[in-house]
């Protein structure tokens, strides 16, 4: 019986073998899809192109901004100048989040009240709007933490999670 | 010519229902099925400590609704079972001295343990892990901040986010229109194709050209009966995204019908410019899927982000109408944008259709001679 088999396999890779189209489509086609996908799927998140609207020019609020690109997640694509220039970036698909730095902010955290941040997110890729998410909240925290931090120069940090992902 | 096409597609009923019956039962299954949102997460806990702190850290995640807590443990040995059987997915450890350290306002860690075989749920459930971890860690910096009296209670920063076009995250807001350019590629892919090759192999081609039909006459002639499948599939799918999955259409229906002719076209041309070249119904179904069928579901944006993309698959995306195809589906259905923003792609989508039809018909004339 494996005589027979065997003979039925030679036969069948001759076949296959013989079409050139064929024994391209079987070696050249997996390595490449394998090379080209397995980098396309790649799930990771972490270069977010950033435009920044600073309305407020301070030194606090470029620190926020350079706390945002030294995280490693974001780099920035240019500072908006004009409130219609954030539809328009947003819509063009060039960005993917908008740091909104509104006037004052400077003088609100010095005078010890909440000073607020804008985030815009284009939520068209559900998955990676939630990560950017994530991520922002993260930094502007610390942020935040490190402003107290600095002014009541007393209880420092206080509690971080901290994450492990096992393979 | 597209009269006896027509025939040839009504004779097989098993091509028809190739035709109609597979985008519906892929719109359907990938529509339900191919929800990304992630959402109650088993999570399995040992908690040490034991304390107040630990319980409303604990509560925290077992009140939010990313998470379910399934059980509780003690020790690494079980965790490590329940995350192999898939019990959980996620596991929660609060050290014995968390309470301790969170008094001293010290940092106090929680270990957080993921299965990470799923990169994309499990990146999705760190970022909840520690969205809720610096929830409970800024009540404490409240709490603090209000007993060293200098703030008065206030928090320094806070992040006010808002999410355009797709306010609740919802991820079915963009699969249900983005398998459109999948459904419309495999009916250009795999039909047309085959019923060229066809053509070659039982020897009809040669009766064909033996006619006084032109090539490109005969390049057009098979491909209108496709194209008129392939539109009712556009029909069909906006019609079931809009009534059966209620998924908004922000911007115009005629310009999302005219770019999706476009593409279809773009497809069906690669389709028949495959057959021409391989000559074999099986060489040409393999090939139109590696360069259609795949591309259109994995580097065009649909399932991935291309802006998250190596530079170099970046630029090969390029190459494959699908990439304009789901920009213009993600402008029209959830930005609302017009053809101001999407002429590049549009424009794209013609070029690529243009010469993909004179290949065919180049090298179809170039195999008779």
């Amino acid at each position: 019986m494996f005589e027979r088999i065997k003979h039925m396999l030679i036969k069948e890779f001759l076949q296959t073998f013989r079409d050139p189209n064929m024994k391209r489509l079987l070696i050249v086609a997996p390595v490449l899809q394998i090379l080209i996908f397995s980098y396309a799927m790649a799930s990771d998140v972490d270069h977010i192109a950033m435009a920044v609207y600073d309305l407020d020019q301070t030194p606090k609020s470029r620190a926020l901004i350079s706390d945002f690109v030294s995280s490693g997640y974001f780099f920035t694509t240019g500072f908006l100048t004009d409130e219609t220039q954030v539809k328009e970036t947003l819509d063009t698909d060039e960005v993917q989040m908008i740091l909104q730095i509104n006037h004052g902010f400077e003088a609100t955290l010095e005078s010890g009240k909440t000073a607020p941040i804008q985030v815009l997110l284009d939520g068209t890729d559900s998955n990676t709007a939630t990560i950017v998410l994530a991520y922002a909240a993260r930094i502007v925290q610390n942020f935040g933490t490190a402003q107290v931090a600095t002014q009541t120069a007393k209880n420092g940090r206080i509690l971080a999670g901290q994450g492990f992902v096992q393979t | 010519m597209i009269r006896k096409e027509f025939q040839h597609i009504g004779r097989d009923p098993r091509s028809l229902g190739l035709a109609f019956g597979l985008p519906m039962i892929l719109l359907l299954i990938f529509g339900y099925a191919l929800s990304l949102d992630v959402e109650q997460v088993p999570l399995i806990i040992w908690d040490q400590s034991r304390t107040p702190e630990s319980m409303r850290l604990i509560s925290l995640f077992s009140g939010s609704r990313y998470f379910t807590v399934v059980g509780g443990t003690a020790g690494y040995k079980e965790i490590d079972r329940a995350l192999e059987s898939r019990e959980a997915m996620a596991a929660l450890i609060v050290p014995i001295d968390f309470a301790a350290k969170v008094a001293l306002g010290k940092e106090a860690e929680a270990q957080f343990f993921l299965d990470g075989s799923d990169a994309n749920t499990a990146t999705i459930a760190l970022g909840y892990a520690e969205a809720i971890a610096s929830a409970y860690s800024q009540s404490l910096s409240l709490a603090a901040i209000k007993k060293a009296g200098h703030r008065k209670g206030n928090l320094p920063v806070e992040m006010r986010a808002r999410v355009w076009f797709n306010d609740d995250l919802e991820s079915k807001n963009f699969i249900v229109p983005g398998i459109m350019a999948v459904i419309l590629m495999i009916n250009a892919a795999l039909l047309i194709p085959l019923s060229v090759a066809r053509e070659w192999e039982t020897g009809t081609m040669e009766q064909l050209v033996s006619t006084p039909i032109k090539g490109p006459e005969l390049v057009l002639g098979k491909l209108f009966p496709y194209f008129c499948i392939g539109m009712v599939n556009v029909l069909i799918t906006i019609a079931i995204g809009r009534y059966v999955f209620l998924v908004p259409l922000k911007g115009s229906v005629v310009l999302l019908i005219a770019i999706a002719a476009i593409y279809l076209t773009a497809g069906l041309s690669l389709g028949i410019l495959l057959s021409i070249v391989t000559k074999s119904q099986l060489a040409a179904s393999q090939a139109s899927l590696i360069l259609s069928f795949l591309p259109a579901f994995m580097l065009s944006g649909f399932i991935s982000p291309i802006s998250q993309m190596p530079w170099p698959i970046r630029t090969i995306t390029y190459l494959f109408p699908a990439r304009y195809f789901v920009t213009v589906l993600k402008g029209l259905y959830m930005k609302g944008i017009g053809i101001s923003h999407l002429y590049f792609e549009c424009g794209m989508l013609c070029v690529y259709t243009l010469c993909l039809l004179a290949l065919a018909v180049k090298n179809f004339q170039k195999k008779l001679a």
